[in-house]
């Protein structure tokens, strides 16, 4: 392939799939061109008409956000004089938005479906997991010790953790996931009733309980709520409870994370009679932020192995439809045809 | 709305009207009109897009090559092709402006 077919390649790649058809045409007529001039030519005349199209504009605004936040996040991150802890830094927001990216691309993460209860559950999903990773990385940067552990197990396990939840809510949402579109919208209720029974439970008034169990318990009804609310087989059931007990481990570690940082009332004594009694109010409230977490951490771990467990069933339902549609087109000689329009 | 369609796609039109049953090659086209890629593959596909241009493969290619596209006027782009070369006359009393 000379260097102006490929350069033709990359560029009409750019354009929406409905003009793809273009593309092919600028590529063959490329193709029957023998002087060099008119190649370079031509090749420089359809970069230039791709470029003109609007929607090719449009199409990189999420690439070029994705870059802004990656270069946010580098540029946050440099304020950690540690070297190998701003090096984990890196690598979790990497990966993240490495995930990301890939989430709009066709294959097991993407892109996202067109109906409301996936994009619903994806925006959802990503937001959280980006809140939480803004404060864990504003946790790396603010710290003053520990450095050694944060970089070498906290950000490591902290980036799988996203990682895995990332991974769940692109899988089940991506335009080949097996998850049936009412049972999306019926995980997103359940999960949103567990929630609510918890908040109730715990937020109402304070401090919030010292103990994790509670979330637990909302979660596992979440689970128990999409199972039966859930249609179809067990495959869909499966998802629909997966997916609401991600949902609800995150939302509620996210709401716990806020309201413990947020709203000082909140925020249980846990130090108790440990903590030292020359600590000003201030740096008793700072210690106690920090220890009324751990009580949620197992919530927060319980959930991305429930989203790592949602990622493959996600992955490996929809390679069985990927194989049925493929027997489906071997009785079918037809199917196979591919026919390309121009619009 | 009624809009005059620019100097190079009315070129392009006239082209396409000159021998309307005749299928082009979009490459020769713009070598005929004058017009490179940049600039004729954008008209392309607005008159594609108008329903003014019809297009389909090449059916034979030349061994080795891709399938090239071939393009002609439909029945309303012929008639727009018409009102646009009429427009281009010098003006008579009472002529409509093209719409397209």
């Amino acid at each position: 392939m000379s260097a102006g077919e490929r350069v033709l390649g990359w560029a009409v790649r750019l354009l929406p799939e409905r003009r793809r058809g273009w593309g092919l045409a600028m590529r063959a007529e490329l193709a029957q061109l023998e002087s060099r001039g008119e190649r370079r030519s031509f090749v420089l005349g359809c970069v230039m008409a791709v470029l003109r199209h609007p929607t090719v504009w449009l199409g990189l605004r999420y690439p070029v956000l994705l870059a802004a936040t990656l270069t946010a996040g580098v540029l946050w991150s440099a304020q950690i004089a540690y070297a190998p802890l701003r090096t984990a830094v890196f690598a979790m927001l990497a990966v993240l938005i490495g995930l990301l990216a890939i989430g709009r691309w066709k294959g097991f993460l993407g892109p996202v479906r067109a109906d409301r209860p996936a994009r619903g559950i994806r925006a959802i999903g990503v937001a959280l997991v980006a809140v939480l990773a803004i404060r864990t990385i504003g946790q790396f940067v603010r710290a003053v010790s520990s450095f050694d552990e944060s970089a070498g197990t906290a950000a490591p396990i902290y980036t799988t953790i996203f990682g895995c939840y990332l991974c769940a809510f692109l899988a089940v949402t991506a335009q080949r996931s097996a998850a049936q579109s009412q049972n999306l919208a019926t995980a997103g209720r359940a999960a949103a009733i567990a929630v609510a029974g918890w908040t109730v439970i715990s937020l109402l008034w304070p401090p919030l309980p010292t103990t994790g169990a509670f979330a637990l318990l909302a979660v596992s009804a979440a689970i128990f709520i999409a199972i039966g609310r859930a249609a179809g087989g067990g495959g869909q059931r499966v998802l629909a409870a997966l997916t609401a007990g991600t949902l609800a481990s995150l939302v509620i570690f996210t709401l716990v994370t806020v309201v413990l940082l947020r709203i000082p009332r909140w925020v249980p004594d846990i130090g108790g009679w440990a903590l030292p009694a020359s600590l000003t109010a201030a740096q008793r409230l700072q210690e106690n932020q920090a220890y009324a977490v751990d009580p949620y951490i197992p919530v927060l771990m319980i959930g991305a192995i429930l989203a790592a467990v949602l990622a493959v069933a996600s992955m490996v339902l929809r390679r069985r439809a990927g194989s049925a549609l493929a027997g489906q087109r071997d009785g079918h000689p037809q199917a196979g045809v591919g026919v390309i329009e121009l619009d | 709305m009624t809009r005059r369609p620019s100097a190079q796609t009315a070129l392009v039109l006239a082209a396409f009207a000159a021998d309307p049953p005749e299928w082009r090659y979009g490459y020769a086209l713009g070598q005929e009109v004058g017009l490179k890629a940049g600039s004729l593959y954008p008209i392309l596909m607005r008159l594609s897009d108008r329903g003014l241009l019809e297009s389909k493969w090449e059916q034979d290619p030349s061994p080795g090559r891709p399938a090239r596209h071939l393009y002609r006027l439909t029945g309303a782009g012929l008639q727009v092709a018409r009102q646009v070369a009429q427009a281009a006359q010098p003006k008579r009393h009472g002529q409509a402006q093209v719409a397209w």
